[in-house]
């Protein structure tokens, strides 16, 4: 089947191509050239006065996995269905479920979602909650850097070969995209009742710091060749006069690849009456000047939302503030983590405050393709707040709007108020499709050039940003037409992809040891397997 | 002890899946030696009571019958049946899950397709816990961190070497651990836990309590020498498990200020930690919820599946077992089984019977762990011939959502 898009207005950053009008053409799942005769085509779709862009790809955004379910469990008062949604759909208007999670970014023109935090050990259930969210495709990174394996290499000071073979064997094991690190032995010093961290304090017992930690699993990831660099939850999380943390981590970075996600909760300084300032102009600066680094925002907006992570330390010490007044902290093999209701409030200056250091981050930031858009849904808020976020980059009088109304103080000390630039739609075309499928390093998407998947977002061009980007026109995935004015039509399921690097599989005679010796699992069977993830838990796989 | 060091005895999984895991109670072992075809096991095999009667009776039986009112038909005729009496149900009850990753998601789609509500067969118990989780939540821990780091143990269960027959092993008689020479010290407490919990909450806001019980004293000391003290909870009996839990909770609660401590909820019944992190995920709550309105209400006392039969609201059970041959309970109701081969019901046979695959035995599938922390992966050892409970149910649903894609408006 040959569909041809006509008429409408494209954004396709990777392709240089802003805003003209020009045709799309797609054969079945993939972006194609154009036939010599359009005659050839078996359906051609009218888009005049429309915004044409690749399928939008979030790269943080927790969605799958124990804490999330945990979360759902916690707190029935935060999904409870207004309305039945979706009549033929399955699970229609279950809020919050993995279906709803498929159908809501589909609506908002998205096809790839990237769960950051796959605990190795809770892989599979991540993989089965992730294979049960429809329409997207999806992927994982496995966390490393609280693992008394990978603890004990770095303790022996053993030979890095080792320490890379074992992350390409945990990425193995787990079918994931990448790896990511949470706060570098913070977990691991919790259960030594340690109750901070920083970058070069020492993990007791095993004499090794966040930064040697962090150094040795961006050194494997650079070596194994995987396309997306270490995802970093940096020391520190929340605290006032972090962004000092932020800035040394880009140091410590030593001019490797490191992505830093959710930058906002780490943008802060400790200055003024109240102890706590804006630190984005500091840390902005030290972004665009080191080209190794690529970040997330972690946007902060009003309203109730939860906070779910693995930083058991800061999880721990955040539970005295949980709204409504009820938490969950768990440990576990190699890790932990913690779920704490929040609410941000506007008026509050704290709460204020951050919702403009997020935005600040945003403004200040030179590069787009190396800037990414994100709340750390549901951390910062909800996934389903994008559109509003969108509007807030894209229009400075109705940001100029809100800082009227939040609070004064906050508003007051902040820069925000004179920052003046808008994005522009080619700008959130790179920072939510072209940048986020070259960080993960998926060459077919992200993009409208011949070949790439016919993962494509049609969108209704108006001056309200939030409301043209809360409804997509149309979305087709794989070259299925999934969304029509905003509302799911047809229900698909995508796929997980994964990476496959090459590792030295001589490394299991001591990871099988170690489990025989300490763990209650079989080594083998801690491993997924490609089949497995079909036919048990239901997601077919592509490896990249 | 270095994860690098040169050690004699290597890993026999290195040379491929050496072993398999056992469905068969909430601990999920993955370390059992594969039973060889068709032939009975014996406890020297597999080094639990329960597994090998598990496996056994799953490996004899591999055949069944589909049955409408106790009598054999096709596949065919048997789930039309299903159908049309989901299709003409005011509202399904869907009970028993005694099962799987994919007994749940079958379970839960029959409950979404045709308006009904799922609930496991012991539903009190989750429902019980989950209230303690949606009113304060709680600090928890896992198996293998107790297995490894814990100093102290309060077990507060009944019937432990019944519900997990090799937890002793698993758990208690580790011989590496990390960072710890000693066994934990383990203390059982027999009865009247809710108060003894609760005295020595007491003893360590340090309020004057005169007669505080010597076993509250004595558990009291322990715990304030303890390092990373851990109170294990199971079955219990005589003692409601909601209340019992809230002591536990603050217990822990308290004590986490000052040092590292920690509930370790063991699960119960096989099959219910999936039941309500798999429903979680699906309907946004987990059980006890209902889709007779078209979107998921959960309620944890209205929705019981017991109470619901009893006092006739419920209109049709399905009972989802496809672990355990235990008949379901008798009702008024009509009941579609979807079960275990080896169900048989006596002289009250079911409206449908839909025997599925077992588990670990028949088909391969997964399992959570106790702590809910893991999903265990279950191999298939044997071709039944018989049809996977998911499949099953996507085919009763069929005009519903077929393979999961619903029809565009
Ligand atoms: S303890 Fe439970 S899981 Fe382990 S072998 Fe026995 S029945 Fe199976």
């Amino acid at each position: 089947m040959l569909t041809r898009l006509t008429g409408g207005r494209v954004f396709d950053p990777a392709n240089n191509v802003n805003g003209e009008v020009t045709d799309i053409w797609f054969r079945d799942g993939l972006i194609c050239e154009p036939p010599q005769d359009p005659r050839e085509a078996d359906a051609t779709i009218d888009l005049r006065g429309k915004i044409v862009m690749a399928g939008a790809i979030d790269i943080h955004s927790h969605i799958a996995g124990g804490n999330v379910n945990t979360a759902r469990a916690l707190l029935p008062e935060q999904h409870l269905a207004e309305r039945a949604r979706y009549a033929r759909l399955p699970f229609a208007g279950a809020k919050w479920s993995t279906f709803d999670t498929g159908y809501r970014y589909a609506e908002m023109g998205f096809t790839f979602v990237v769960e950051p935090a796959v605990l190795p050990i809770n892989a599979a259930q991540a993989h089965a909650e992730l294979a049960d969210i429809p329409i997207i495709d999806k992927a994982g990174l496995a966390i490393v850097g609280n693992d008394d394996f990978l603890l004990r290499l770095l303790r022996d000071r053993a030979d890095p070969q080792q320490v890379t073979d074992y992350i390409g064997w945990v990425i193995h094991a787990t079918q994931c995209l990448g790896v990511k690190v949470i706060n570098a032995g913070g977990a691991t010093a919790f259960k030594f009742n340690q109750r901070h961290m920083s970058l070069d304090e020492e993990v007791p017992m095993y004499g090794v710091s966040s930064r040697t930690i962090l150094n040795a699993v961006q050194r494997a990831v650079v070596q194994l060749g995987i396309a997306h660099p270490v995802h970093v939850h940096c020391n520190n999380l929340g605290v006032a006069g972090n962004v000092q943390t932020a800035l040394n981590t880009i140091d410590a970075a030593d001019g490797l690849p490191m992505h830093l996600a959710h930058v906002q909760f780490y943008g802060y300084g400790d200055e003024g009456d109240r102890g706590f300032s804006s630190g984005a102009s500091a840390l902005a600066d030290k972004f665009n000047a080191h080209a190794n680094i690529t970040m997330d925002v972690g946007q902060v907006l009003f309203g109730q939302t939860v906070t779910i992570s693995g930083d058991v330390l800061r999880q721990f010490e955040a539970r005295g503030i949980a709204n409504p007044n009820k938490w969950v902290i768990w440990e576990s093999e190699d890790g932990g983590g913690g779920i704490v209701p929040f609410k941000y409030r506007q008026r509050n200056f704290v709460n204020a405050l951050q919702w403009a250091i997020g935005l600040e981050l945003f403004l200040l930031a030179d590069d787009p393709w190396r800037l990414f858009f994100t709340t750390d849904h549901p951390n910062g808020a909800p996934f389903t707040a994008y559109p509003e976020l969108f509007r807030l980059l894209m229009d400075r009088d109705y940001r100029n709007r809100w800082l009227s109304d939040i609070n004064a103080e906050a508003a007051d000390i902040c820069l925000l108020r004179h920052l003046d630039r808008e994005y522009d739609l080619n700008d959130i075309a790179i920072m939510t499709r072209a940048a986020p499928a070259r960080l993960l390093g998926l060459a077919d998407r992200g993009h409208l050039a011949p070949g790439a998947v016919a993962d494509i977002a049609v969108y209704e061009e108006q001056d309200d940003k939030a409301a043209m980007f809360a409804r997509a026109h149309l979305l087709f995935k794989d070259g299925q037409k999934v969304v029509e004015h905003g509302r799911v039509t047809r229900n698909c399921f995508g796929k997980t992809h994964a990476v496959a690097p090459e590792f030295s599989t001589d490394i299991e005679r001591s990871i099988g040891n170690y489990f025989d010796r300490y763990h209650l699992v079989d080594m083998e069977a801690f491993k997924l397997s490609g089949d497995q993830m079909q036919e048990t838990l239901g997601s077919e796989l592509v490896v990249h | 002890m270095s994860a690098t060091d040169d050690n004699t005895t290597m890993s026999p999984a290195v040379n491929g899946r050496a072993t398999i895991a056992c469905p068969f109670c909430a601990l999920a072992c993955d370390d059992l030696s594969r039973p060889v075809h068709n032939t009975p096991l014996s406890t020297e095999q597999i080094p639990c009571r329960r597994a090998v009667t598990g496996f056994n009776t799953a490996l004899s039986n591999g055949q069944a019958h589909p049955q409408i009112k106790g009598r054999d038909c096709t596949l065919d005729e048997a789930v039309e049946h299903a159908r049309q009496l989901l299709q003409n149900a005011r509202l399904p009850v869907i009970h028993g899950l005694v099962g799987d990753l994919q007994d749940c998601r079958a379970a839960l789609h029959l409950a979404a397709c045709f308006g009904g509500v799922v609930d496991h067969r012991s539903g009190d118990t989750i429902a019980e816990q989950l209230s303690v989780l949606q009113d304060s939540g709680w600090q928890i821990t896992s198996l293998g961190e107790v297995r490894n780091r814990a100093d102290l143990i309060v077990i507060v269960a009944n019937r432990l070497d019944e519900t997990h027959p090799r937890l002793q092993e698993k758990l208690f008689s580790a011989n590496g651990r990390l960072h710890a020479e000693q066994p934990a010290e383990v203390v059982t407490l027999a009865d009247k836990r809710v108060s003894i919990l609760g005295e020595v909450r007491a003893l360590f806001h340090q309020r004057p309590l005169p007669d505080a019980s010597e076993d509250a004293r004595r558990l009291h000391r322990k715990m304030a020498d303890a390092r990373y003290p851990v109170i294990l909870i199971g079955a219990v009996d005589n003692e409601s498990t909601e209340l019992v839990l809230r002591a536990a909770s603050g217990l822990v609660r308290d004590l986490s200020h000052e040092r590292r401590a920690a509930l370790l909820l063991l699960g119960g019944d096989i099959g219910s930690v999936s039941a309500q992190m798999v429903a979680a995920w699906h309907n946004g709550f987990g059980i006890r919820t209902a889709f007779n309105r078209g979107y998921p209400q959960q309620d944890l006392q209205r929705n019981a599946a017991a109470r619901l039969l009893a006092d006739g609201e419920a209109d049709l059970m399905v009972w989802v077992g496809s672990l355990s041959e235990q008949r379901p309970p008798a009702v008024e109701q009509p009941t579609i089984v979807i079960g275990h081969p080896a169900m048989a019901f006596a002289d009250q046979p079911p409206e449908v019977f839909l025997p599925v695959s077992v588990p670990g035995v028949q088909r391969a599938g997964f399992i959570h762990r106790a702590d809910g922390l893991r999903m265990v992966p279950l191999t298939s050892i044997v071709d039944s011939g018989l049809p996977g409970s998911l499949d099953l149910c996507r085919q009763i649903a069929a005009n519903h959502f077929a393979n999961g894609v619903a029809d565009a408006d």
